[in-house]
């Protein structure tokens, strides 16, 4: 570690964030052809438990013939050294300067993220722009969920990585050698990695807008999803690294399966992950093993988008909970729909709290959703929690939801108050209950059924929080919720297009850079808005369903006809069965087993 | 139980006490050592552990104890082959202790003078070392020139370390700098096999 750097680290207030030199840490070989650093648009301790970190360091390292190292994105304290210093950001395994790697890979988390990428970029003293990154500096590019609309940043990071990104990874590497060992310049190599299956190049895609703002041609190739197919045998890590900071929720993890047989009508994870893939249980457990030896944890997570919907539960937890107690660690399951929670609830066992994920308050909501849960499975889950010692209750509930009224609202009230009443009629004993209503703004999403619907505003979700916050109160209910100053940030940005470069530029310059709720800077989007004189209502407004949509040129495999019909049957209260019982003929076409396509 | 004596130094030097606490017990856990627990119903892991120095700063030996089936030979060998570069292990020796952390027994004061450089006047700090008269050179067990700090150990609380710091910096012709003595507690064991003070000093320029 050479001086300026100890000099800056003994400045700042959590140097281990900028050390790296781990437990399990990769030996990185500097002599590759091709230098890949991740670069995580946030903390160290945010990062280091994020998947999307988690399985690509992992993946390239443990293949011969690759290397990938780590950078996050540095406090405040540590930029300001850094600045004093003239010391540009580097990555945890060498120190190296990102403006030396060939390659930065940047996991998109959120669409709140952007920003920071523009502070890595500054600090790293690279370009903001594509265009004056010339062959000298790395090829920046994106990949993860908010990278299925790439326009926001189209003018800001090289390509993106479109859907799994586990194969595509080493398809851009590799072509990144080829070029690089031709010589090639930057439009040429991007061109080539044009060619790679899943890989998005903005700068080869034209857009035009029309008088009323709305785009009028986009021009450029179609890109396809990348899906792996056999996830079984797909790459996972075995053996994790020890972060230098402690990490909250931090745990071993396997990935049970990717996809989800719901569509619930809001997420976009359930629709651009489709077909539901399985890992087997043998592989899962093998894979808990070997995170469990390897790294010490004591906690074990079993992972999917929607858990229950794991074929095999019953008989991976066979397995599971004697191996971990074997070990001595406890486990447990992610993303529980808990209303179809049986009798013996093993599978809550080890939390505190039970989470309800209900997300709305009446039946003819929830059906516009399509979210499969009924009052009487709300009532039975709660009943059952009870008989089983649950003291502690929280419901969650998304407000904002396209053709929600007064009666919905209410009616998440009805359920607090139901269950007081489940909790004084069944509990037994003296503790008290505890109870919390959360509620998170909806924002929507492309790739969904709602992606033409408009975002309820800022000031109407205020509204809707403060009834909530009044009615729940009078019932001493605990109630939390988001700010909707930043989902209305999040809906500008998950439904934007290329004019956002310019404004992301700004607010960067405006201040604004952690998206957390202690560090978001309201005022500094506000002024964007101004400066650019981009009009917020045609990011967050009702989109035509004939609309040329930022996105249409990703093809994720489902068909726009199947999510307008899907809108239609929203507006009519209609419900689509699970993929398992029933194929929605999405148009997905192959590897999914459930259907007809 | 085991006691092991390490040495931390480069990235470990700003790793808070928290996280290395939970390094050591991940270092542990991977590497096969089984630690026991106190009997009872809420049973707590037999892991202790002495008082960390500042982050920043260079050590030369802190202290982790644990109770274990394993001897000491058989703990260093399990570790060996995960420790991190910036680990060091320095001595492992068994104590016969039940469930009592040895790190309660007895604190000591010790001061430290904080800054950089002195790596560059390693020459100088060894003949300063070297040349010594018998009665201080006993009361000092050992010295290293780290990264960028002088660390030394000595012996018993009585030990001047104002002067002999003064003294240091004299010959290293230090004496005009600007430099601070911060007093901090450190802990040591009274009955292993060295009782040590650990005093580190920087200085500043």
């Amino acid at each position: 570690m050479d001086k300026t750097l100890l000099k800056i680290l003994r400045n700042v207030e959590k140097p281990s964030r900028y050390v790296g030199g781990e437990v399990n840490m990769y030996a990185v070989n500097t002599e590759m052809r091709v230098r890949y650093c991740l670069c995580y648009p946030g903390l160290y301790e945010e990062g280091m438990a994020r998947r999307e970190v988690i399985i690509p360091y992992h993946l390239l390292n443990d293949r011969k013939g690759y290397s990938c190292e780590r950078c996050f994105a540095p406090y405040f304290d540590m930029a300001k050294e850094l600045k004093k210093e003239r010391y540009p950001l580097f990555s945890l395994e060498t120190k190296t300067p990102l403006s030396k790697f060939d390659i930065l890979g940047v996991p998109l988390r959120s669409e709140l993220n952007y920003t920071t990428i523009l502070y890595m970029l500054e600090l790293a003293d690279l370009p903001y722009e594509s265009k004056f990154r010339k062959e000298e500096f790395p090829l920046v590019y994106g990949f993860g969920d908010p990278a299925f609309n790439p326009e926001p940043l189209a003018e800001i990071l090289d390509f993106f990585i479109i859907g799994d990104f586990e194969d595509t990874t080493i398809k851009v590497i590799d072509t990144v050698m080829k070029c690089k060992l031709s010589s090639l310049k930057k439009p040429d190599i991007l061109r080539a990695l044009s060619s790679v299956e899943g890989v998005y190049v903005p700068s080869l895609v034209s857009v035009e807008f029309d008088k009323n703002g709305k785009i009028s041609r986009l021009k450029g190739k179609t890109v396809k999803r990348q899906v792996l197919r056999d996830l079984d045998r797909a790459y996972f890590p075995t053996k994790l690294i020890i972060p230098n900071e402690n990490i909250k929720g931090e745990s071993a993890f396997v990935e049970m399966m990717r996809g989800c047989d719901q569509g619930c009508r809001f997420c976009q994870e359930g629709y651009v992950y489709r077909p539901m893939r399985e890992r087997r249980v043998q592989t899962l457990v093998n894979q808990a093993t070997s995170q469990l030896v390897g790294s010490g944890f004591d906690h074990l997570r079993l992972w999917a988008l929607e858990s229950r919907a794991y074929s095999k539960m019953n008989n991976l937890v066979g397995f599971i909970d004697p191996l971990c107690e074997k070990m001595g660690a406890t486990w447990s399951v992610d993303n529980l729909r808990e209303n179809t929670m049986d009798g013996d609830a093993k599978m809550l066992k080890k939390s505190e709290t039970i989470t309800l994920n209900i997300e709305a308050g009446t039946q003819r909501l929830r059906n516009i959703i399509n979210k499969s849960i009924s009052d009487s499975d709300i009532e039975s889950t709660l009943k059952n929690a009870i008989f089983n010692g649950y003291t502690s209750f929280e419901l969650d509930f998304l407000i904002g939801l396209p053709f929600e009224n007064a009666e919905d609202l209410a009616n998440i009230v009805s359920i607090a108050k139901k269950t007081k009443e489940l909790y004084a009629t069944y509990h037994q004993g003296n503790k008290p209950l505890s109870l919390t209503v959360k509620t998170t703004t909806f924002v929507p999403k492309p790739f969904t059924p709602f992606e033409f619907c408009s975002f309820a505003g800022k000031k109407e979700i205020e509204k809707r929080q403060t009834f909530l916050e009044t009615a729940l109160g009078k019932i001493d209910a605990k109630y939390i919720h988001d700010d909707p100053k930043i989902a209305e940030i999040e809906a500008v940005l998950s439904r934007g297009d290329r004019r956002l470069n310019t404004f992301i530029m700004v607010a960067y310059k405006r201040g604004a850079i952690f998206n957390d709720p202690k560090h978001f800077n309201f005022e500094a989007y506000d002024d964007a808005f101004k400066i650019t004189g981009l009009d917020i209502g045609l990011f967050t407004g009702k989109r035509d369903t004939k609309e040329i949509l930022p996105w249409d040129l990703v093809d994720v495999g489902i068909t726009k006809s199947f999510f307008l019909g899907e809108l239609k049957k929203a507006m009519a209260g209609e419900t689509t069965a699970s993929c398992l019982h029933d194929c929605a003929r999405c148009g997905l076409q192959g590897g999914c087993k459930y259907g007809h396509s | 139980m085991v006691i092991v004596e390490y040495k931390v130094s480069e990235e470990g030097m700003f790793i808070s006490f928290d996280a290395m606490k939970k390094i050591w017990r991940r270092l542990l856990a991977i590497s096969g050592v089984k630690v026991e627990k106190t009997t009872g119903k809420n049973p707590k892991e037999l892991l202790f552990f002495a008082k960390k120095t500042d982050l920043g700063v260079e050590s030369m030996c802190e202290f982790v104890a644990f109770k274990t089936s394993l001897s000491g030979r058989e703990v260093k060998d399990a570790l060996e082959n995960n420790m991190p570069k910036w680990l060091t292990l320095k001595k492992l020796f068994s104590k016969n202790l039940e469930e009592t952390n040895p790190f309660e027994e007895e604190t000591l004061s010790q001061y430290k003078l904080v800054e950089t450089d002195l790596d560059e006047k390693k020459r100088e700090v060894e003949d300063f070392f070297k040349g010594l008269d018998e009665q201080t050179k006993k009361r000092i067990l050992t010295h290293e020139v780290a990264q960028d700090c002088v660390l030394f150990l000595a012996k018993d609380e009585n030990f001047d370390v104002l002067h002999f710091v003064k003294d240091l910096l004299k010959a290293l012709d230090l004496e005009k700098k600007e430099y601070r003595i911060i007093k901090e507690e450190a802990y040591f064991l009274r009955d292993s096999q060295v009782s040590l003070l650990e005093t580190k000093f920087r200085i500043k320029e």
